[in-house]
């Protein structure tokens, strides 16, 4: 022990002190942040639990949490009367083609809008961005009736056309194109490469963050989309999960909550799965995406 | 377009002078990117035009017809009737009340959304450091879920005898009938909204923090300014692209709020949650295609001048 | 509505692009230009289009009657149901391709909410399908999308006469074939009335002491649920008590709305007393409305036979006979005991490619035989009056009350614009619930109202 350190002893003290109110600052946060979350998902405990209870349970009132007794059928459900996996694969190839198209669309015109110069060029975004304002109310009616004109009511082509050229999508690609350094595309341009090829083989390998954030928010608007597929879906083996979740939870005198809480577990699982394995490229696209 | 520093003015009117110069002197360039530039974005054209622009423009005539439900085997089969549609609009007392729910519900969920978000972001990223992805994919759970069985579940949540006032009471308030009152109806749906937005403006802000640069923060610490006060003077100004983006989206979506009200309270009571895009729809199911449309119309100008305002206004701020 | 995550509302700013700002400088001019060639391009398009638009004069309603005859149904027949009793009443729609061999028959169940929009976009699309079982007709009637329906489908005074009224228009053509009906009756817990010693009410005043011993019952929140609003499709409450007190929503020769009577004041008054006396519960959510009757929250309610089916499922454990609940006829008002009829009506799309066949299909399955098979399956009323003396049909204490009680039933009114005016009716009937306004006022706006909306056709 010597001068020195018992110079230091108040200044340790001091950031031990300062380290302890850290950490008692930390610890509350994270209850705080329990408690919040808890809230949040309180309604989806009682969904998930209430979709292992029997319609008499759940007719109960006063409500009950844990269940009395367990039951799948509200599952079982699902897959016997009502035809799940149909309802399921039906939102995938949906969703999946309207992600691949906007990808490649999206992609296509925001580089073209970010990097090269066309007549129309200035209309078209002025037009892109009208679009994003417009509510969709404004279009339904006549959308159907085109789509109803080409034959592809209750087809999924007619679930999947109208969503192909989103507004959001050219932004955020438009965007984060402009990032691109112009050098990199001059010298592959003196190189002599097409511009296919540069965009190809240049530009989108470096769009991973955008590309991946415009393919969750997709699939995610696709997913969820219900008043659209509940107009052009006429019957059930085009039913997207939204439809069918609404449609078959419908009973006579009052909605059956089994299988509508089933149901509405059975569409939410996908999603969180994605999520779970995405959300890192998710908050990284966004970031890079030119939110300046 | 090389960056270059230049010092004066001049020098900067020469450089520019020279880029154009280099432009021009490579029509090719130019050239090829007028005709494939064409190509890249045709297909995203098409499908636009088609199912986009080409909806828009048919609704918009629509709108001046006084096409119904009757017409539709023969959908040109329709008198012009002018403006008469937006004329019986602006006596429609409906109309205007579900104009005034419409703006009153944005005016209250956008803040409330947008704080909820921006603390939560906040916290997640600064606050604590294990199990973020915990939280981030809980608190955004409220999003993706579908708004059917969400309703069912928020419905019982409120009930004069619910959840909810249960915990009210415990620290001695008496909860009012939230969706049975006319002056509680509506709060109660921003509340929801709020909830089932903040998620998304969560994994905005979180992004935007991102681009907060470290070091400024650091500095700032070392310079002895607490948690707030660093908050407060470095990272929300960065934040404020982020912030206008927020906002503009958040208010955009929120003008067209029609599913809450829909499955929660479909519209009442006494149409006190009844949105403008709720009140088309139900013109809709009314068969009247036309007077719904230019109601839908009116709501489209009123995103338009808002989300331009907000844009003048709020980026102005940081010019 | 896409929600707000939508590949609508989510942009980013373009930031500040310093090539566009310099282009822009130098081509500004040429921006205008494109600019306003572009609206004025818009505008005569817009107009050429609206150019073409045009109402033909008006033909009449000259509606041609077909007939059908009696050669086998051949070929394919599709079926969009609302409700669940297509697929229930699959056995019934398999006897019939056994009878016809040439016929296939394939049944779509669709809720109740979603049927009237789906069968609009199909009339609008042109994929209608063969026949549809629906409740709402007359919407559909101006559109030109449903036939009239043929001779020869039942004859004449066979069916229930209230429900066929239901499907006509305005001159008295049949465009729908009723197939079961439906009244909603009073339904309460039987040990309750008997711990409060009462018995079943027949007038206005006996239906309120009733419910007020009901409703002093040990363990009985509210005597009765009585529906607020529009959500809880308040109208169907109104229009019984507005039908029992003389009331009629058409003038007599139906050409115009008379919903603002003495016989709407007193309808009004006597629904705002069930809750300033404490015996409905002006709060209640229609998603707990039968769990609430069934624990004995709610002692009674009005509801139709096919409360039975919910019931049964609901108390498995007591079991569901007369001795846990009883139905009855509703109690009159000063001039009858009208309930509000509902039930499903078969119509025919105009676009059928197989129109023939599906009627042929209605008039097989309206034959005595078939609807007491319909019955067995689904528990619902027939519409054919002669089955309802048959005892496979008036079975149990519940069928016998709800035939009784079809003496005397209102149903919707039968007009294009019902949809807005029952909504009118659902608002003003709330406000004088929850004391915005006074029945005679209410009643006075309800008939302004439907006055200014019309009655469609």
């Amino acid at each position: 022990m010597t001068a020195v350190s018992s110079a230091l002893r108040p200044a340790r003290e001091a950031a031990t002190r300062r380290a302890g109110v850290r950490t008692l600052r930390t610890s509350l946060t994270y209850v705080a942040l329990v408690v919040a979350l808890v809230g949040t998902m309180l309604p989806f405990l009682w969904m998930v639990l209430g979709s292992v209870k029997t319609e008499g349970e759940l007719m109960k009132v006063p409500i009950t949490w844990w269940p009395e007794t367990f039951t799948w059928d509200n599952f079982a459900t699902w897959f016997t009367t009502l035809d799940f996996p149909r309802f399921l694969s039906n939102s995938v190839i949906v969703a999946v083609l309207v992600v691949v198209g906007n990808l490649l669309f999206c992609s296509m015109v925001g580089y073209a809008l970010a990097k090269m110069d066309f007549p129309g060029k200035k209309p078209l975004f002025a037009a892109v961005l009208v679009m994003l304002m417009v509510p969709g109310v404004v279009t339904m009616i006549p959308l159907f009736v085109l789509i109803a004109n080409l034959g592809l009511v209750n087809t999924h082509a007619g679930l999947i056309l109208p969503f192909l050229a989103a507004p959001f999508g050219v932004f955020l690609m438009r965007q984060f194109m402009f990032g691109i350094p112009d050098e990199l595309i001059e010298a592959a341009r003196i190189d002599g490469a097409s511009e296919m090829r540069i965009f190809a083989r240049i530009v989108i390998p470096m769009c991973g963050p955008a590309l991946a954030t415009l393919a969750i928010f997709t699939f995610l608007a696709s997913w969820n989309n219900f008043l659209w597929p509940l107009i052009v879906a006429q019957s059930g083996d085009m039913y997207t999960l939204p439809v069918a979740l609404s449609l078959y939870s419908a009973g006579k005198v009052g909605p059956q909550y089994g299988i509508m809480m089933a149901g509405a577990v059975l569409i939410i699982v996908p999603i969180v799965v994605l999520f779970l394995f995405l959300q890192r490229y998710f908050v990284a696209g966004l970031a890079t995406s030119g939110l300046k | 377009m090389t960056s270059t520093v230049v010092a004066t003015a001049t020098d900067r009117r020469a450089a520019r002078a020279a880029e154009g110069r280099l432009r021009r002197r490579s029509p090719r360039r130019r050239g090829r990117g007028g005709l494939i530039g064409l190509l890249f974005a045709l297909p995203f054209i098409l499908v636009f035009i088609a199912f986009g622009v080409g909806p828009l423009l048919a609704s918009a005539a629509m709108s001046f017809t006084d096409m119904t439900v009757s017409d539709i085997r023969n959908p040109l089969g329709v008198d012009v009737v002018g403006f008469d549609q937006f004329a019986q609009l602006f006596h429609d007392r409906l109309f205007w009340q579900s104009l005034g729910v419409t703006m009153t519900f944005v005016l209250l969920s956008v803040p409330l959304t947008l704080a909820a978000g921006l603390a939560l972001a906040v916290v997640l990223d600064r606050g604590i450091r294990r199990f973020r992805a915990l939280f981030r994919v809980g608190f955004y759970t409220p999003v993706i879920t579908s708004i059917v069985a969400v309703a069912v579940v928020w419905r019982y949540l409120l009930q004069p005898d619910g959840i909810v006032n249960s915990a009210l009471e415990t620290i001695g308030i008496v909860g009012p009938n939230w969706l049975n009152d006319t002056r509680t109806a509506l709060p109660a749906l921003v509340a929801m909204s709020v909830w089932r937005g903040m998620g998304n403006m969560m994994i905005i802000f979180l992004a935007g923090l991102q681009a907060v640069p470290r070091e400024t923060l650091e500095a700032a610490s070392v310079d002895g300014a607490g948690p707030w006060r660093s908050f407060w003077s470095v990272t929300l100004p960065q934040l404020r692209p982020t912030m206008l983006l927020a906002t503009v989206i958040l208010t955009i979506g929120f003008l067209q709020i029609f599913e809450e009200p829909f499955v929660m309270t479909g519209g009442g009571p006494l149409a006190s949650t009844t949105s403008l895009s709720l009140f088309v729809y139900n013109q809709f199911g009314y068969g009247k295609y036309a007077y719904g449309t230019a109601a839908a119309y009116v709501l489209f100008v009123i995103i338009a001048a808002l989300a331009v305002l907000q844009f003048r206004v709020l980026r102005s701020k940081e010019n | 509505m896409v929600t707000s995550v939508t590949a609508g509302s989510q942009h980013s700013i373009p930031a500040t692009d310093d090539g566009a700002q310099r282009k822009d400088n130098g081509v500004f001019q040429r921006r205008h230009t494109h600019r306003i060639t572009g609206l004025v391009t818009l505008g005569l398009t817009a107009t050429l289009v609206l150019a073409g638009c045009g109402r033909a004069d008006d033909p009449g309603m000259d509606v041609e009657v077909g007939a059908i005859d009696s050669t086998p149904a051949v070929g394919d027949i599709e079926i969009w149901a609302a409700g669940d009793f297509g697929v229930q009443a699959a056995d019934l729609f398999s006897a019939f391709e056994a009878v016809n061999d040439a016929v296939d028959v394939v049944v779509t169940d669709v809720p109740w909410t979603e049927i009237n929009s789906k069968v609009t976009n199909a009339i609008a699309a042109g994929t209608v399908p063969d026949l549809v079982l629906i409740g709402d007709v007359s919407q559909l009637i101006p559109t030109g999308g449903i036939q009239p329906v043929p001779h020869g489908v039942v004859e004449d005074g066979a069916v229930y006469e209230n429900a066929l009224k239901r499907s006509q228009n305005q001159n008295g053509v049949q465009y729908g074939m009723p197939w079961y009906v439906e009244a909603r009756m009073l339904w309460y817990h039987t040990k309750i009335a008997q711990a409060a010693g009462v018995q079943a009410p027949t007038t206005w005043d006996e239906q309120t002491a009733f419910l007020q011993k009901l409703g002093e019952v040990d363990g009985v929140d509210w005597a009765v649920g009585m529906p607020v609003g529009h959500a809880s499709f308040a109208y169907q409450a109104i229009m019984p008590f507005f039908a029992q007190a003389g009331g009629s929503a058409l003038t007599p020769d139906g050409t115009a709305w008379d919903l603002g009577s003495e016989a709407m004041v007193k309808a009004l008054a006597y629904y705002k007393s069930f809750f300033d006396l404490g015996l409905a519960n002006p709060d209640a959510s229609t998603d707990n409305a039968v769990q609430t009757f069934v624990s004995g929250q709610v002692a009674a309610t009005f509801q139709g036979s096919y409360l039975a089916a919910v019931l049964d499922q609901a108390v498995k454990v007591d079991g569901f006979s007369a001795a846990t609940f009883t139905a009855d006829v509703r109690p009159a008002g000063a001039v009858n005991n009208a309930a509000y009829l509902g039930g499903a009506t078969w119509v025919v799309p105009t676009g059928s490619k197989n129109a023939d066949s599906a009627w042929k299909l209605v008039k097989w399955l309206q034959e005595a035989p078939q609807q007491v098979s319909m019955f067995q399956i689904t528990n619902n009323l027939p519409s054919l009056t002669s089955t309802w003396t048959d005892p496979a049909v008036a079975t149990d204490a519940f069928m016998k009350a709800g035939i009784a009680q079809m003496s005397n039933t209102v149903s919707d009114v039968p007009v294009p614009t019902w949809s807005q005016v029952l909504a009118v009716i659902d608002a003003e009937s709330e406000k004088v619930v929850r004391g915005g306004t006074t029945p005679e006022d209410a009643a006075a706006t309800i008939q302004q109202r439907a006055e200014a909306i019309g009655l469609g056709w």
